[in-house]
């Protein structure tokens, strides 16, 4: 018995160690390279929220369907400058999945947006899995001028499908085409055309005629034996099948393309989402970062100019979200592609009631400060952060209070 | 000194022949891959994207800096096969050692690696404008007028020979509400995650476009740039085949 | 004088025909294809490597994996590129080096042309064709991943591995040259020395890159003003252009002294006059 006893012991700290490896491996999954960029920008520019990738597992066929929202926070970070135009753009290792729409605020968007600062965008994205694998996606927004801000990130494995992958859409002037590879076999053809003709070209000059003694008559200018009449002849003959091929074909081209137009580039207006009721205030009067604890604290004075009483749910950057487990049905969802920093501890922690006005101690502590690489706010050129906090009553109606610009300042011991 | 005579013999001045077209034949394959991935970085890193992506072959800038960054390198190759050995090959040397390089490495990296679709990134050719300038120099044998019809030549073949490869794609679809061309759609649809839309440095409308398009006057200026890099890259094709020997370095 | 072969060999006393006229084999280009197939496959592995865990290890430089299967093998590779260097360079130059380079015969210089110059030369523009792969491999990783640090997978096979082995060759053919050829005995040929030293400017400029799109270039422009100082450099193809050119009369001098009995400068004359040497006269038969 006591042998058995200790296999099951090796056992169960053989398990203990796998178990431990798997999640710790878990606990350090890869960004998709956001950790790059600076903590003090990554808290202070966009926020998403709410994402949602509808699946993890797909065919190839089948559609991945990407919502969130996020928001532009209504003070941009001075040292990045501000364009105004941004691109609700989609994360893969090249086009693994392909795009089928992408919907802002209701709005079908093919081009980039005009941006306005403190605006939310609410956006899906439709996309069909295309390439078989396990592949790294997620969602971006890029900023013309200053980058991508990355948004949430999962794996999405796509299994191979008995058939094959098609894309196809219809022309104005009624072709259905595929996408895939539509065109392609023309521009081989004219391609290889012009290789074979430039390769006769050189093997005229380079191998049927030795290069050597050239140099030397080159050298001492002996210009007829150089060019023969016959090389001339040759060139003659080569010109004029170049002019008739290239402009003979643009001829008939245009004949067999009588509708075409030209690239399209604009840039779109996004109408903004509905405001909702605004029922609570709140603003950070004193953040501090404790180093050695890993715990970004923050002082909030809160007014609840609402009917219900008011809790503070959830405090949220960089996908990094810690929430507030006194808030009722407040747990982490399972089909949240954020980082779950741990709870947040707030003194005190009890609901704010309508017309009151009080302070709140909030101490987000966590090892996802340091995995997300976002602690590093006290080393960075500006000791800065932002986010948001998440107030809500009981009936599920939510406020969003945005920090955009709060100065931190840390405590090393 | 000492000299020693050896008879030779008609065998070995056939080896020697021999030996002689092998050697010749191992340099210009080198020459022609140095010259080729030359030419490769020089316009990859000055045409970029309007040479990888389809949706970025407009009308404004596509014919222009086409026509630029590749003629940098052709003429100084034309200049020195011309100067040196009188070979009106040097254009169509690194014409087509790069077009082929470029399907080649489209194929492995973008299309084998990233899995973007070969009609997303196939290349631009520039043979027929090589070939056509080239012509012009073995006719006319004159400098000046090689700057002059050389540089057009190759200028105004440019444009039309791709238009052919690119003409299919510019045909309207309907989607995301709004008309845009194959060539649009394809670039939303394979998504290249860092180079959002705005990126696109293509033609936008201005209040003053010629018969509805800035195609005229781009394959017409980029002949004129096309003169003023004859005028240079010729002389740095010669200066830099220069025979010159330095005692320190 | 045309059926008469006439060498000069110095000092040596030649005797026999056999040890002038070099191997006719000895031209075989299936040499250098050979070198190429073998620089290909090696670099088609680091290919596969990539391929393998660039995505799926490479796109976090903060995440243990990026450490364990790039970081490694970053540190693996700048340590194999010193040894390579001072092993490559340190052998041509103290060991393989010809110290009686006036005593060369024409046929043995013929070799060394061919061997020391253009083939070495060769596999150069061989690794140049590799590190202007990778570099596009660069392109399109940027074109689809977000800008991590200088040392994203991409970037580990592209300027810490080619691009430093694409030098090692070119140094090696130019020394090479210097030690083995009598041309270049005493002067340095102006195409020879830039074609080699240009593309060496690649490695310093990557500081410049990095910095600037630690700056402002997150996204990916191929054709931004950022890169464009990499383009002088490549023009060094057309040095190299200069430096067949020039130096092909002595080739052919020498071919036509060993196999058709001409007369051509001496080792020992060449390195006092490397101008009169490659004068493009001597590859015209009698001259």
């Amino acid at each position: 018995m006591k042998i058995k006893n200790h296999y099951l012991n090796i056992l169960i700290l053989t398990s203990t160690v796998i178990i431990a490896i798997i999640v710790s491996s878990h606990l350090y999954a890869s960004g998709i390279g956001e950790r790059a960029q600076e903590a003090i920008l990554r808290m202070r520019t966009a926020q998403f929220y709410d994402v949602r990738f509808s699946s993890n597992h797909l065919k190839v066929g089948e559609d991945l369907v990407v919502t969130g929202k996020v928001m532009i926070l209504p003070i941009w970070p001075h040292e990045l400058g501000f364009s105004g135009i941004g691109y609700i753009n989609f994360f893969e290792p090249g086009p693994r999945l392909i795009r089928k729409e992408t919907v802002v605020n209701g709005q079908p968007v093919f081009s980039s947006m005009i941006i306005k600062l403190g605006d939310t965008y609410d956006f899906k994205e439709v996309l069909t899995a295309r390439r078989p694998g396990t592949w790294p996606v997620g969602v971006t927004m890029n900023m013309k001028d200053i980058g991508p801000i990355v948004g949430p990130s999962i794996k999405v494995t796509i299994d191979p499908s008995s058939s094959p992958f098609t894309n196809t859409i219809q022309t104005l002037t009624g072709q259905t085409i595929n996408l895939e590879n539509y065109g392609l076999s023309r521009a081989m053809g004219w391609s290889f055309l012009w290789v074979v003709l430039g390769i006769g070209w050189l093997y005229y000059w380079l191998i049927l005629k030795p290069t050597a003694p050239r140099l030397g008559l080159a050298f001492l200018e002996k210009e007829d034996e150089l060019v023969t009449k016959q090389d001339q002849r040759f060139g003659f003959l080569f010109l004029a099948i170049v002019l008739v091929l290239v402009f003979g074909g643009a001829f008939i081209t245009s004949k067999q393309f009588p509708i075409v137009v030209p690239l399209q580039k604009t840039f779109v207006r996004i109408d903004p989402l509905p405001k909702e009721p605004t029922f609570v205030e709140a603003k950070v009067s004193k953040a501090t970062y404790y180093v050695q604890q890993r715990s970004l604290d923050f002082d909030l004075i809160v007014t609840n100019k609402g009917n219900e009483k008011v809790y503070l749910r959830r405090f949220q950057t960089a996908n990094v979200a810690f929430l507030n487990p006194a808030a009722p049905d407040n747990q982490w969802p399972a089909d949240s592609p954020e980082v779950n920093g741990g709870e947040l501890q707030i003194t005190p922690n009890e609901p704010i009631l309508p017309g009151e006005t009080k302070q709140l101690h909030v101490k987000a502590q966590g090892a996802a400060w340091e995995v997300e690489r976002l602690s590093t706010i006290y080393k960075e050129s500006a000791s800065r952060f932002g986010g948001l906090i998440f107030f809500g009553d009981a009936a599920g109606n939510r406020n969003i209070i945005a920090i955009a610009d709060q100065f931190v300042v840390p405590v090393f011991q | 000194m000492q000299t020693q005579t050896i008879k030779t013999s008609p065998e070995l001045q056939k080896e020697g022949l021999e030996v002689g077209k092998r050697i010749q034949f191992v340099a210009w394959v080198i020459i022609g891959m140095t010259v080729t991935v030359g030419t490769f970085a020089s316009q990859s890193l000055l045409e970029g994207d309007w040479s990888f992506w389809i949706d970025w072959k407009d009308r404004r800038y596509f014919p222009i800096l086409g026509v630029i960054s590749y003629m940098l390198m052709l003429v100084s190759v034309q200049a020195a096969c011309w100067i040196k050995a009188r070979l009106p090959v040097g254009m169509t040397l690194c014409a087509v050692g790069i077009n082929l390089w470029q399907w080649f490495e489209r194929y492995v990296n973008w299309w084998g690696w990233f899995s973007y679709p070969m009609n997303e990134l196939f290349p631009e050719t520039v043979i027929p404008c090589a070939i056509a300038a080239d012509c012009v120099l073995l006719l006319s044998r004159k400098l000046l007028l090689t700057y002059l019809f050389g540089a057009y030549a190759f200028a105004l073949t440019f444009y039309p020979a791709n238009w052919v490869m690119i003409a299919p794609f510019h045909q309207p679809v309907e989607a995301l509400g709004q008309t845009l061309s194959i060539a649009d759609y394809i670039g939303f649809s394979y998504v290249r995650s860092a180079i959002p839309e705005y990126l696109r440095m293509i033609e936008s409308g201005t209040l003053r476009t010629f018969e509805g398009g800035a195609l005229g006057p781009a394959i017409f200026f980029s002949g004129v740039v096309g003169i003023f890099i004859y005028a240079i890259f010729w002389w740095i094709g010669d200066q830099c085949t220069r025979n010159r020997w330095v005692k320190k370095i | 004088m045309a059926n008469e072969r006439v060498a000069t060999v110095g000092a040596v006393d030649v005797s026999a025909v056999a040890e002038l006229v070099p191997k006719k084999e000895y031209f075989n280009n299936w040499r250098f294809y050979l070198y190429c197939i073998l620089i290909s496959l090696s670099y088609g592995a680091c290919m596969l490597y990539q391929r393998a865990f660039a995505i799926s290890k490479g796109i976090d430089y903060t995440s243990q994996d990026f450490q364990t299967y790039w970081m490694t093998l970053f540190w693996g590779i700048t340590i194999m590129n010193v040894i390579i260097w001072g092993l490559t360079w340190g052998w041509i130059w103290f060991v393989y080096r010809d110290r009686h380079l006036e005593q060369l015969s024409p046929g043995e210089e013929l070799k060394r042309w061919y061997s020391n110059w253009l083939l070495t030369l060769g596999v150069y523009a061989w690794c140049l064709v590799w590190a202007v792969f990778f570099v596009e491999q660069d392109g399109v990783w940027h074109s689809s991943m977000i800008r991590d640090t200088e040392f994203t997978p991409s970037h580990i096979f592209n300027f810490y591995l080619s691009w430093p082995i694409f030098i090692n060759f070119g140094v090696a053919g130019l020394m090479l040259t210097r030690t083995r050829l009598p041309v270049m005995g005493k002067k340095w040929l102006l195409p020879l020395v830039m074609e080699v030293a240009w593309p060496i400017m690649f490695i310093p400029l990557i500081g410049e890159n990095e910095w600037g799109h630690s700056a402002w270039i997150l996204e990916e422009w191929f054709a931004a003003p950022l890169h464009w100082t990499f383009v002088p450099f490549a023009w060094a193809a057309v040095w190299f252009l200069g430096n067949g050119f020039d130096m092909f009369p002595r080739i052919a001098a020498v071919l036509k002294a060993t196999y058709f009995g001409e007369k051509c400068m001496s080792a020992a004359e060449a390195m006092e006059n490397p101008e009169e040497a490659t004068n493009p006269v001597h590859t015209l038969p009698g001259m």
